[in-house]
């Protein structure tokens, strides 16, 4: 909270200081002007409630597009002159703007302005403290008129109102990459102030120069940078009451607007799935579920069993219930066809410990041991990708395998329609097996990138730490140089 | 001069130019797998090297009889590397037929990289080898581990088996196969 004080403090002084200086500038080409008969004064409180409760309205659509409590407002100094700056918070639909609603009175007249501030960055984790990020100037009553960018204290960009309106809106997000392109914007920067809207874009040349503190020097010359407007000056054409007048689109499905970046993102506890959905952080949906009464029993019986010589299972299905896997083949693997992959959240099963084979070396006498790769085989893993297809929820899906070596899960969090072109399980045995030589984990998390080549299927560990009781879960990814990666489930 | 300039690029190339190279004798294999850092662990590049020529003793063609059948193997020593993994490994053929001759599997003529020429092998920790085995019915069960060991005073027997690992996919709807290696050590005489 204190942070966020502190950081509209300095956008305030940032805007302060533009609106200083634009008086400025005005101030010394009208000197003799203003010396004599255009002295500034503020504003008082009843002053700027007539001017909100007759403004603060969309003519076209009687659509508020900010809110304020007249309670907040104070005063505060403006640049250059003895006079104060009325200036009230206020909020918009647009909720990573930082809005304010400013008034001051020049020659009797009361100018006011909406203030708005979309920081690319919070300015006081900023290294150096200077502003990144845009502002955009409108009238009371919602017409844009400017706005700019600014890179590390410095206006890198302009954008003035258009000579010819349209009904388009002034600002939209997009993800275009045309459109980022036109407004000069990175390709990660989800704003766009697009010039093929309403407002042209004019480069700076040279002439703005860098500031400290979270102020920026601005030396514009171009002779419309009058901020202000008079309530009397707006056009009431409705085709100029464009900009305010935008509604954003909503953030899809579960996601919400990070109030710093902008940008649409999936609440605390979610991430984004393959297809831009939000879904139950894997990590979260572990931790619940190796929590959950009827998992931990499951899972503790069958931490009794890896010692026998035939696997032991069950599928959950979508009502939390656990039917038993019918063991095939002398037990050497699950059966897990007739199941119906869309009425189950998954499967827990274990993979057995190396056991001896009954027969003895000629040369030593010593018994044969057939050594146990303990972890997913293709057959899972396909088995979990047709359950992942059908699922309504993938946050729900998972497979478990139980072995005394380490127990792992599968978490899907790819894309649906991405499961397809999967051969049958026996064609990967050999591929598989190859693989696995690399070693359990990078092995299979090789099989899976270079075999089965879906994005969004995440290897789990579960694991108890030395000298702890309580499990802790444990990512395990490829690096980009094949190393294998862990990452704790905080 | 010049000696040092060029003497300092070529030990610069070469160092920029060569993996730190990480051997394991071939007969430690069973140390590493189904381990959790199998061969790799964190190394860029494994070399799982015969340094003490363990390999060439199991290469030859070896037959022998079993319940009614004829079995001749052929394994050969070869080396694989995929960039990251360099290993020297021993490959193995087989052809299986009745007692009248006529032939139940014949995978010698295979190319290597065929599922059905055994490999992805390991020396045991009694000096045998293990060969991964996939047979033409994989789907129904033909699936397992193949131990040899070389044994006899002039190593001219070999002995076999399959530790049958039995998985049947779900492509399977013929029930589970009948397996035609033998499921008990046979002995293999050299030829």
């Amino acid at each position: 909270m204190k942070k966020r004080k502190k950081q509209i403090v300095n956008l305030l002084k940032l805007g302060v200081f533009l609106f200083g200086f634009s008086l400025l500038l005005w101030n010394c080409e009208k000197e003799d002007v203003i010396e004599q008969s255009k002295p500034f004064s503020s504003v008082s409180k009843n002053e700027i409630l007539n001017i909100l409760t007759s403004n603060n309205t969309y003519k076209s659509k009687k659509i508020n597009y900010y809110s304020y409590n007249i309670d907040d407002l104070k005063y505060d100094e403006l640049t250059n002159t003895n006079e104060k700056l009325a200036v009230i918070p206020a909020t918009t639909s647009f909720e990573n703007l930082d809005t304010k609603l400013i008034f001051f009175k020049r020659n009797n007249d009361i100018k006011s302005l909406v203030f708005n501030v979309h920081p690319y960055k919070n300015i006081e984790t900023s290294s150096n403290k200077l502003f990144s990020g845009e502002i955009f100037l409108a009238t009371i009553n919602g017409e844009l008129i400017r706005a700019f960018r600014v890179i590390e204290g410095n206006i890198i960009e302009y954008y003035t109102k258009r000579r010819e309106q349209s009904k388009k809106t002034l600002l939209y997000r997009t993800d275009e990459e045309k459109c980022r392109e036109q407004c000069g914007h990175s390709k990660e920067d989800p704003w766009c102030i697009c010039n093929e809207q309403s407002l042209d874009n004019v480069i700076v040349n040279g002439n703005t120069s860098g500031g400290g503190g979270g102020t920026i020097d601005v030396n514009l010359l171009d002779p419309t940078f009058d901020l202000s407007s008079s309530p009397n000056e707006v056009d009431t054409n409705e085709t100029d009451l464009v900009g305010w007048n935008y509604t954003i689109t909503p953030c899809s499905g579960d996601k919400v607007r990070n109030t710093v970046t902008g940008a649409c993102e999936c609440p605390t506890g979610k991430i984004e799935d393959g297809s831009g959905n939000c879904m139950d952080d894997p990590c979260k949906k572990i931790s619940y579920q190796i929590s959950n009464a009827n998992f931990k029993a499951k899972k503790e019986e069958l931490e009794k069993v890896t010692g026998k010589k035939q696997e032991t299972g069950y599928v959950e299905n979508k009502t939390g219930t656990f039917t038993p896997l019918p063991v095939v083949n002398g037990g050497h693997s699950l059966d897990l066809n007739g199941i119906s992959y869309s009425n189950i959240n998954g499967f827990i099963h274990t993979h057995l410990n190396n056991f001896e084979t009954g027969e003895i070396d000629v040369k030593t006498g010593n018994p044969k041991i057939n050594e146990i790769y303990r972890i997913f085989s293709p057959a899972d893993v396909l088995a979990f990708l047709a359950i992942a297809k059908r699922s309504t929820d993938i946050s729900n899906v998972y497979a478990t395998v139980i072995a005394s070596s380490g127990d792992y899960t599968l978490k899907f969090t790819g894309k649906q329609s991405d499961i397809k072109n999967l051969r049958d399980a026996e064609d990967y045995r050999a591929d598989y097996i190859n693989m696995m030589k690399k070693g359990k984990e990078k092995g299979f998390l090789y099989f899976l990138k270079k075999y089965i080549k879906i994005d969004g299927i995440e290897l789990y560990k579960l694991h108890k730490p030395l000298f702890s009781s309580t499990i802790k879960v444990q990512k395990k990814s490829l690096t980009p140089n094949g190393k294998v990666d862990k990452t704790e489930c905080q | 001069m010049k000696k040092i300039i060029l003497l300092i690029s070529i030990l610069a190339f070469t160092s920029i130019s060569c993996k730190a190279q990480h051997i394991i004798p071939v007969e430690d294999g069973h140390k590493y797998i189904a381990t959790e850092d199998g061969f790799m662990g964190d190394k860029d590049y494994v070399y799982v090297k015969d340094i003490n020529n363990y390999l060439p003793k199991f290469v030859g063609t070896w037959k022998g009889i079993y319940n009614a059948k004829n079995y001749e193997f052929t394994i050969t020593k070869t080396t694989t590397d995929d960039g990251e993994l360099k290993e020297d490994i021993l490959l193995m053929r087989y052809k299986i037929t009745d007692t009248n001759g006529a032939i139940i599997e014949n995978t010698l003529s295979l190319s290597n990289d065929s599922p059905f020429v055994m490999k992805n092998g390991y020396m045991d920790k009694d000096g045998g080898y293990v060969f991964s085995y996939i047979g033409q019915n994989n789907k129904c069960g033909q699936n397992g581990w193949v131990f040899t060991q070389v044994y006899g005073n002039n190593n001219d027997k070999l002995q076999l088996f399959l530790q049958v690992e039995g998985e049947t996919y779900p492509s399977c709807i013929t029930g589970t196969a009948t397996q035609i290696l033998p499921t008990d050590w046979i002995d293999l005489t050299k030829q």
